[in-house]
């Protein structure tokens, strides 16, 4: 049986991301991840080693150099931590160049030469880390829209914008559990939450998200 | 463990579903059998999709292949878990979904009929997702709407759970909403894996199978079996009434591009036993891949004080005080749409 701790966090998350656990050792790897902030930027970033395993090198490459970049204008912008975090975006970002460089040289590799391939993935995983880390420390957020954009997108009706939404300017806050608005989320889930885009795993979807809100 | 046994309730529920179901079957065949052109969808290569194809080809496979998995759900801080049984029979789909994470919850679908047990309160709630049956008439009508507002990405090719998938990705072409890159397993074009994508590319919201069985013996007489069995169970219905917004006074004075009405109910909130049972309206929205649903309820400072935005992965929250009433909006888009949608709502009574 897995027990957290027995076995590296390493080697648990990257047996629950291959699909390797089943029943009990399944159920209690995902409560550990779900409860452990560690362990879900560990999670993370197995899936995006799993996108650049099964996706074109290039298309991530230049997604994770945009990353990094953003996280290094991020950093630049919060002093008391950019000496130190700085430094790590700046080595990450020159990093992730080289290793899309040496992504697109490894398919020129011979086709028993997985070492080469997985070196650079161990490598990618711990930039990825590092800049989770990083942009956590950071206080990194996404962009978040502004009020003059939905000024502009609602026609700017005069009745309508003499109206103001108490809305905080710096962006949506982190749901907190009511049991009041889980019980409008589970009605949104029933009655509205839905998609042409998988009728069927969007059912699934909201089924498992009900399940964890109770 | 639950009995065998069924009630006299729940005899009196079941033929009466299996009378509707029976009345309903040929109209159910008929509106989910797949039309040409999603059977041409099927064949076309990735590259010749549009959007309608690859949505009906999503929803033919749920309709064709049996399978048994487990899905992984991420989304903000929450990590979710369930295991999956699907059968079906090319019309009809009947599926159990046990959660793995949380509360202890059994969740059965029979179509649009759905049976959640809650083993520890020892309740069975009964509902009809009456949402499914817009969705399947946007997909038959070959509605254009979606690639009004979403642009097709160049498909790619990938692996979920050990199977071969097609990548496929919509972006949107506005900031109203989310964008979706969405795993199909390459032969049957079932969805193995879903991405809620940000404006900027980041993931907001994962959920995929990290082990599928495909083709796997899954007997619809065997779940819906199950799904029958509920003695011990109290049996509970929401109260939900169909109503039109106008006659319950509200209006959308300016809409939100791309969400169409979708529908209109007053409900009862609060199932639990010890929760307090109240009225409220609930207005849904949809543009065919993300819902919005408004929740309207008359002010009450001990209930309503917190007004602001929240978020959780995808899922936005909006919360607002609009004279005598409180709106709670909730969907899967930016916050800019539920405020675009907390604007242009008006009371005209």
């Amino acid at each position: 049986m897995i027990k957290p701790g027995t076995q590296s966090d390493e080697e648990l998350i990257s047996a629950l991301a291959d699909g390797q656990l089943h029943g009990e050792e399944f159920a209690r790897a995902v409560a550990w991840v779900a409860d452990n902030d560690e362990a879900r930027l560990e999670w993370h970033a197995y899936h995006l080693i799993g996108d650049v395993l099964r996706s074109g090198e290039a298309m991530v490459s230049s997604r994770e150099l945009g990353f990094a970049q953003r996280l290094q204008l991020r950093l630049q912008q919060e002093a008391p931590v950019s000496s130190v975090a700085g430094l790590t975006a700046g080595m990450m970002a020159r990093q992730l160049a080289a290793s899309a460089d040496s992504s697109r040289q490894s398919d020129e590799l011979a086709s028993n030469d997985g070492s080469a391939r997985w070196k650079l993935l161990a490598g990618f995983a711990s930039l990825v880390t590092m800049g989770l880390v990083g942009w956590y420390v950071a206080g990194g957020q996404r962009d978040i829209p502004q009020l003059a954009q939905l000024q502009l997108q609602a026609g700017g009706n005069g009745v309508l914008s003499q109206q103001s939404l108490a809305v905080d300017p710096s962006g949506p806050q982190p749901m907190l559990r009511d049991p009041q608005l889980d019980a409008l989320l589970a009605a949104h889930r029933q009655s509205g939450g839905g998609s042409a885009l998988a009728m069927s795993a969007g059912f699934v979807r909201n089924a498992a998200f009900e399940g964890a809100a109770r | 463990m639950r009995s065998r046994c069924a009630p006299a309730g729940w005899l009196a529920l079941r033929v009466a579903t299996a009378a509707l179901t029976l009345l309903v079957s040929p109209w159910i065949g008929a509106q989910t059998r797949p039309p040409l052109a999603a059977s041409m969808a099927a064949d076309a290569s990735a590259a010749e999709r549009s959007v309608n194809d690859w949505l009906a080809r999503m929803h033919e496979a749920s309709l064709r292949r049996t399978y048994i998995g487990t899905y992984v759900i991420s989304a903000g801080n929450t990590l979710s878990s369930a295991r999956i049984w699907h059968a079906c029979d090319g019309a009809q789909q009947v599926e159990r979904v046990e959660s793995l994470t949380g509360a202890p919850r059994s969740t059965f679908r029979h179509n649009d009929q759905v049976l959640t047990f809650l083993s520890e309160s020892r309740v069975v709630v009964a509902e009809k997702r009456e949402s499914l049956a817009f969705f399947q008439n946007l997909l038959q009508a070959n509605d254009s709407s979606l690639a009004q507002f979403y642009l097709l990405g160049t498909p790619g090719t990938g692996r979920v759970a050990g199977l071969e998938a097609d990548v496929m990705e919509l972006r949107p072409k506005d900031s109203l909403r989310f964008g979706y890159r969405v795993w199909t397993e390459t032969k049957s074009g079932l969805v193995i894996k879903l991405q809620t994508l940000a404006g900027d590319g980041s993931v907001l919201e994962q959920a995929a199978f990290t082990e599928l069985q495909l083709d796997a013996s899954v007997s619809m007489a065997k779940l819906a079996e199950m799904m029958g069995q509920t003695a011990g169970y109290k049996l509970e219905r929401p109260e939900l009434v169909t109503v039109v917004a106008a006659n319950e006074g509200w209006v959308l004075k300016s809409t939100v591009p791309g969400f169409k009405p979708v529908n209109c109910y007053k409900r009862s909130l609060g199932v639990a036993p010890t929760a307090q049972q109240r009225s409220t309206l609930q207005w849904i929205f949809s543009d065919g891949l993300a819902s919005v649903s408004l929740f309207i309820d008359a002010f009450d400072p001990r209930r309503h004080g917190r007004a602001g935005m929240f978020a959780s992965g995808a899922t936005h929250t909006l919360t607002r005080h609009m004279g005598d009433w409180w709106l709670t909006a909730v969907g899967e888009v930016p916050a800019q749409t539920l405020m675009a949608f907390a604007q242009g709502l008006e009371r005209n009574k």
